[in-house]
């Protein structure tokens, strides 16, 4: 009996002594890794896109490799794009993982609800993708590398004003912050340059039937649609059993198009002329080229969805460029780096004015391809906007 | 006048989408006392394994056919394993439902992830046809004239055949059936199952109507049954039909009119027939 008391005890030593004294191998060594926290959706609706960035984080840490010395570990946490989630995912990353940057969440709602607690620990913020104008006004250390949402909005507004010629548009777009800001982007751009916005339709988050809204579309020279999510799939179906082919181009203020289970779901080219708006940008065709051929030769491979993993590659490269401007150091260091960034990347000048970039939005035709549609580029704007004197984001002006 | 027209068509080809989709709720709710939770989680994953099967398969009909195998499959489970256990007891057979609604739609995020899936239509449907003066998909058309043969064919069922009227008996005064001799459970589970896996094929079949099933669909559907449930008296197909017929032309008619308003318009009804005849339209008064 007590043979096996003793042996009992020396199983629980042997497993309670090396979660207690951790891992010799780190014991030993005295550098301590630069952790960054990635905040994606991984399991709800916006894993669609968000799971596709991932290689490009990777890619971008794995070009860097270490800052003095010190290697870089990405820690991805899934939020599942609920902000009661993504607060608990960033009180783990800074109390447990101390994490010096954030890069996401992606979700407006998500980064609203763990800014100030970020920015109380010092811990700079990167989203994913453009964001509600509101957010600029906060004092919270969140900046902008993709612009706002109604600078997004803009670029589509001039090009149904200048490119299609339009005079008359209809908006249509799910009932919540981002889609109003959207549109009003495109509603300013567009009644800028003499159109007319003549009907705005908004609908509830759990509309299932897009029929009415769309038989209800006033007779306009554009729509200019946006939604998010799971939704622009059925929407642009019905769109196209119910309008005749060639009537009403469509607009789509923000880009959900180039993902191949979009191609598959809609089952053949648009019949009605298309546009997207994609913040999937790249300098030039060179840099794209260059780009791709540099992930090729470490992977052997090139993602099968090349634009959701350059958003990832990219708002992971901003961030480690301000980390090698202190030397892997966070806090006010690493803030400050954010701020003062002057450099080139991928899309071109990474510059950040009142926490605020320029937004470079390629507006694609969707066109018909052999089986399903294909996007080709149409025209690239780069959209500047400048605070008023109470920190409204006016847009400025157009840089082509 | 046009308007109106329209409102009525596509009113009127939601509502039967949306008899399909929720008139199992309103019969398990009559017959079994239950209110099944997991309804719109047995519709969803029903129409994203439907929608594997008809893409793998190339064939719309295997694909609803397949939704419906496995609404029943997954119905019986829950059945067997969970409610005939619960009987009478109506709180934990909501917890328990309220359980697998959200187990079943984290199974099939795991499985099918959050992109909407929507069933490819036969070529001989992908038109779209002139109808008083504005197109109408020939698919949407089909489902209509599918939804309304539905009801009938189980209408029928439950008033003209001897399975009815046990169904319709066993709603009543289950014991005193009990105490005739007739064997209540073959029947409960048998419609429970059947009136699932009706469900199941409409979530394959409808996915084009209905903006595809997606990783929210469990919730909408959900909540959609029982206002049409309320709406329409329960128990009855009668009053699952006229509720979902009365919800589908209210939507789209607030839809036309005030764009933001339809989800509340539905909610605002149903408050409406609770207040002044709970006992839905076509249900009977206690």
């Amino acid at each position: 009996m007590k043979t096996k008391i003793a042996i009992l005890f020396l199983a629980l030593a042997l497993m309670v002594i090396p979660m207690v004294a951790g891992n010799p191998a780190e014991a030993a060594s005295t550098v301590k890794p630069i952790k960054i926290g990635v905040m994606l959706d991984q399991t709800s609706w916006g894993s669609v896109t968000e799971l596709l960035t991932i290689p490009g984080y990777k890619f971008a840490a794995d070009e860097v490799g270490s800052i003095n010395g010190r290697p870089i570990e990405l820690i991805f946490e899934d939020t599942g794009y609920n902000p009661s989630i993504a607060i608990d995912k960033a009180r783990k990353l800074v109390e447990r993982d101390n994490i010096v940057l954030s890069l996401g969440p992606g979700l407006p709602a998500e980064v609203k609800a763990v800014a100030p607690y970020l920015t109380k620990n010092k811990v700079p913020v990167i989203p994913q993708y453009p964001k509600p104008l509101a957010s600029l006004k906060e004092e919270n250390w969140v900046v902008f590398p993709l612009g706002t949402n109604p600078m997004f909005g803009y670029a589509s507004g001039v090009f149904a004003a200048e490119e299609l010629g339009a005079k008359t548009a209809t908006t249509a777009g799910l009932d919540f912050a981002g889609p109003h800001d959207y549109v009003a982007g495109f509603t300013q751009a567009f009644e800028e340059r003499g159109g007319k916005v003549i009907q705005s339709q908004w609908f509830p988050g759990n509309v299932v039937d897009f029929s009415t809204y769309i038989l209800n579309m006033k007779d306009a020279d554009i729509a200019a649609v946006v939604f998010f999510g799971t939704l622009d799939v059925p929407f642009f179906k019905q769109y196209r059993e119910l309008v005749k082919p060639g009537k009403r181009p469509v607009v789509w203020l923000w880009d959900e198009f180039d993902m191949a289970v979009n191609r598959q779901l809609l089952n053949g080219p648009a019949e009605i002329p298309t546009y997207s708006a994609s913040a999937l940008t790249y300098k030039d065709p060179q840099t794209r080229k260059d780009f791709l051929a540099r992930y090729a030769k470490r992977y052997a491979s090139v993602p099968a969805e090349s634009a959701p993993f350059q958003l990832g590659y990219y708002i992971a490269s901003i961030g480690l460029q301000a980390l090698k401007m202190t030397g892997g150091e966070g806090g006010d260091a690493l803030w400050k780096a954010l701020l003062a960034m002057d450099r080139d990347s991928i899309k071109g000048r990474v510059k950040f004015t009142n926490k605020l970039m320029d937004t470079i939005v390629q507006i694609m035709k969707v066109e018909a391809g052999d089986a399903h549609y294909e996007l080709v580029p149409a025209k690239q704007y780069r959209i500047h906007g400048e605070w008023n004197s109470d920190r409204t984001a006016i847009i400025k002006s157009v840089v082509k | 006048m046009e308007t109106a027209i329209q409102i009525l068509t596509f009113g009127i080809s939601f509502g039967t989408v949306l008899f399909l989709a929720s008139f199992a709720f309103s019969v398990s709710l009559g017959l079994m006392g239950v209110i099944n939770a997991a309804h719109g989680a047995i519709f969803m994953i029903s129409g994203f394994t439907g929608i594997t099967v008809a893409v793998q398969t190339d064939s719309w009909l295997l694909g609803v056919l397949a939704g419906g195998v496995a609404a029943s499959l997954v119905a019986l489970v829950i059945y067997l394993g969970f409610l005939q256990l619960l009987y009478k007891q109506a709180l934990p057979q909501i917890l328990v439902t309220f359980g697998w609604a959200f187990a079943l739609s984290n199974i099939s995020l795991w499985i099918w992830g959050g992109m909407t899936r929507i069933v490819p239509e036969p070529s001989f449907l992908t038109a779209s046809v002139n109808f008083a003066g504005f197109p109408i998909p020939s698919y949407r058309l089909a489902m209509t004239g599918i939804g309304i043969a539905a009801f009938f064919l189980i209408w029928w069922m439950q008033e003209k055949t001897k399975i009815g009227a046990i169904i319709r008996a066993g709603m009543d005064d289950a014991e005193t059936l009990s105490a005739l001799g007739i064997n209540l459970k073959p029947v409960i589970i048998g419609t429970f199952c059947l009136t699932s896996g009706l469900s199941g094929m409409a979530a394959v079949a409808a996915s084009p109507v209905i903006g595809g099933i997606s990783f929210g669909t469990w919730t909408y559907v959900f909540f959609m049954a029982i206002a049409i449930t309320i709406i329409g008296g329960l128990g009855s197909v009668q009053g699952a039909f006229a509720g979902a017929i009365i919800v589908g032309v209210l939507w789209v008619g607030l839809a036309t009119f005030f764009p933001a308003l339809p989800t509340i318009g539905m909610y605002v009804g149903m408050v409406i027939i609770l207040l002044f005849r709970p006992w839905g339209l076509l249900g009977r008064k206690p």
